[in-house]
């Protein structure tokens, strides 16, 4: 059983974490006024007398109004820059998952492992103790298991990471208690690496590389310890950072998420070299990876190389009720409400989907996915797009 | 923005954080929480001479909230469920252990009770009073989602429900 305390303490703590916007709150009440006045409007509109006093309202609104408000004449989603459906852009890069494994068990694709592998959690309904990871080939449409999950334990789900070896992960083993978990991704039995508690516990980024597991605190600081287990270590001149993906980190969280933040700085965690971010004065939730920087200002969005050179706008990106704070993926790609933009080429793949999900795991993801037909993902592996050149 | 507002906004700009974090305690994710504190505050600058007078701006702002969030909200709700993606994509970004997460699965007026008792530290009798229901169906629910939750309710809850339960001691409270 639990206390009245830890009820108590769960909720301060969350409430401590939300998400600051705080700045957009009188926007956001000015906004809600104006579309009030616009359905009022509306309203008024109904009556045929006084067609002419609501086109003379509705004039004046409009032209104060912001977009995707519930108007007279519902405004239209601000317009993706179109290019192709993402099946004819990078047909290569697009394939079906079944939702149901053939025991039963729900799989969710996690993040891409190479351009033919991505790997998958698989769970029995129910039963959300159970479960395995697993890699699904889309060349030979097959999967196979990498690992049973250790049962007693509940999975934190962004939070699995893999280089080309092997697979991390972590559980929550109670209150304040996290573990971090491997197992080779050929296959194998997973391990305990390592323990964490009390305020060593709450990470907000994790990586593998080698025989080191990388991670970083949500409160700022990097670590690592060896796969092979021991105690860790924390990475010299790491206060305040956040791991992006092994070697880079930043001083602000890697996203995605609904922080104002903007990164000011790019480090590289082999060299202790850091870059510094030149951002627009204004420029809101700022993240970089190592070569674009992708942000929000008073126009929308946009990106930028890390020196503020090269800066361009960029309409309709991925997230509610604003666009998520995050670096490119693969220094290469931006999500879309309804898509994905490639830096490089320029070219945008649209996706028609009601929702579109971006896999969630401990680095950055390199999978998107959504629902075509029901009991089957559509699965976007970025690592399949061929390269610019 | 409209004249004479300057009190209003000085206001927000002063609990508007506070404000987004009792709305995320309340909605468990910050799109939610950030409609719900605007919907408020709107409602607040329609009554704001009066509010400002008669009554607190905030407990007029926390006690919408907690209002809102119950009723239609839930209209809402649906519309992110019907879409069916697992958690863990993208809006699932904070995980605060596994208490915050089973407080999701919760229902709503549920978890509004514990708020309200746990987060705001108000009495049943105050709870009762903001959502408009009797002080037992306060207890009860409270008693519901604390059970749900695997939390043990203090010495002083339990001797009030297990009263409660058995009719035989009615007297006694």
């Amino acid at each position: 059983m639990r206390s009245e305390d830890e009820l108590i303490g769960a909720l301060r703590t969350a409430g401590e974490h939300a998400p600051d916007g705080g700045g957009d709150l009188l926007a956001g009440v000015a906004l809600r006024r104006r579309r009030r006045t616009r359905r009022r409007v509306r309203v008024l509109a109904a009556a045929a007398a006084v067609v002419v006093l609501s086109v003379g309202i509705r004039g004046a609104v409009l032209s104060g109004g912001g977009g995707g408000d519930m108007a007279t004449t519902p405004a239209p989603e601000p317009p993706v820059p179109r290019s192709a459906p993402v099946e004819e852009l990078w047909p290569g890069a697009v394939f079906t998952l079944p939702v149901e494994a053939p025991d039963g068990a729900r799989r969710v694709p996690m993040t891409g492992i190479s351009p033919t592998e991505v790997l998958v959690l698989a769970r029995m309904p129910g039963k959300e103790g159970r479960g395995r990871l697993e890699v699904y080939d889309s060349a030979a449409k097959k999967s196979r298991l990498v690992a049973e999950l250790p049962g007693s334990r509940q999975f934190v789900i962004p939070s699995l990471a893999a280089d080309g070896r092997n697979v991390v992960w972590q559980v929550s083993a109670g209150k304040s208690v996290r573990e971090i978990w491997t197992a080779p991704l050929a296959g194998g039995k997973a391990r305990l690496v390592t323990e964490l508690t009390g305020s060593r516990s709450d990470l907000d980024a994790i990586s593998v590389n080698g025989d080191q597991v990388i991670w970083s605190e949500r409160s700022g600081g990097v670590w690592r310890v060896p796969v092979a287990g021991g105690a860790p270590d924390r990475i010299t001149a790491t206060d305040g950072l956040h791991l992006l993906r092994w070697p880079w980190a930043s001083d602000a969280p890697a996203g995605p998420d609904l922080d104002d933040r903007n990164q000011t700085v790019l480090v590289d965690l082999t060299l202790i070299t850091s870059h510094e971010v030149d951002s627009r004065p204004g420029a809101k939730g700022v993240r970089c990876g190592p070569h674009w920087c992708l942000g929000r200002g008073a126009g929308g969005s946009f990106l930028q190389r890390i020196n503020g050179s090269d800066l361009r706008d960029i309409d309709g990106v991925f997230g509610h009720p604003k666009p998520l704070s995050m670096a490119p993926l693969l220094n290469r790609f931006v999500p879309l409400k309804h898509g994905v933009h490639d830096v490089a080429t320029g070219s945008t793949a649209t996706i028609k989907a009601r929702t579109l999900a971006l896999g969630a795991a401990g680095e950055p993801s390199t999978i998107l996915y959504w629902i075509k037909k029901q009991g089957s993902w559509e699965v976007l592996n970025l690592a399949a797009v061929p390269s610019a050149q | 923005m409209r004249p004479g507002d300057v009190e209003f906004d000085d206001f927000v700009r002063a609990r508007g954080p506070a404000l987004l974090r009792y709305g995320y305690v309340l909605t468990g994710n910050a799109d939610d929480a950030a409609d719900l504190v605007q919907e408020a505050l709107l409602k607040l600058s329609d009554s704001w001479k009066r509010v400002r007078n008669k009554d607190s701006p905030e407990a007029y702002v926390r006690t919408t909230m907690a209002r809102q969030h119950i009723s239609w909200w839930r209209r809402r709700r649906r519309e992110h469920l019907t879409d069916d993606l697992p958690e863990g994509s993208y809006t699932d970004v904070h995980t605060f252990g596994e208490l915050w997460k089973e407080l999701a699965t919760l229902p709503r007026r549920q978890r509004v009770v514990l708020v309200l008792r746990y987060y705001e530290d108000l009495s049943d009798k105050e709870i009762a009073e903001i959502l408009g229901i009797s002080r037992g169906t306060v207890r009860s629910q409270a008693f519901h989602a604390l059970n749900a939750l695997r939390v043990k309710p203090s010495v002083r809850e339990s001797a009030q429900q297990s009263v409660r339960q058995s009719p035989g001691n009615r007297e006694r409270a």
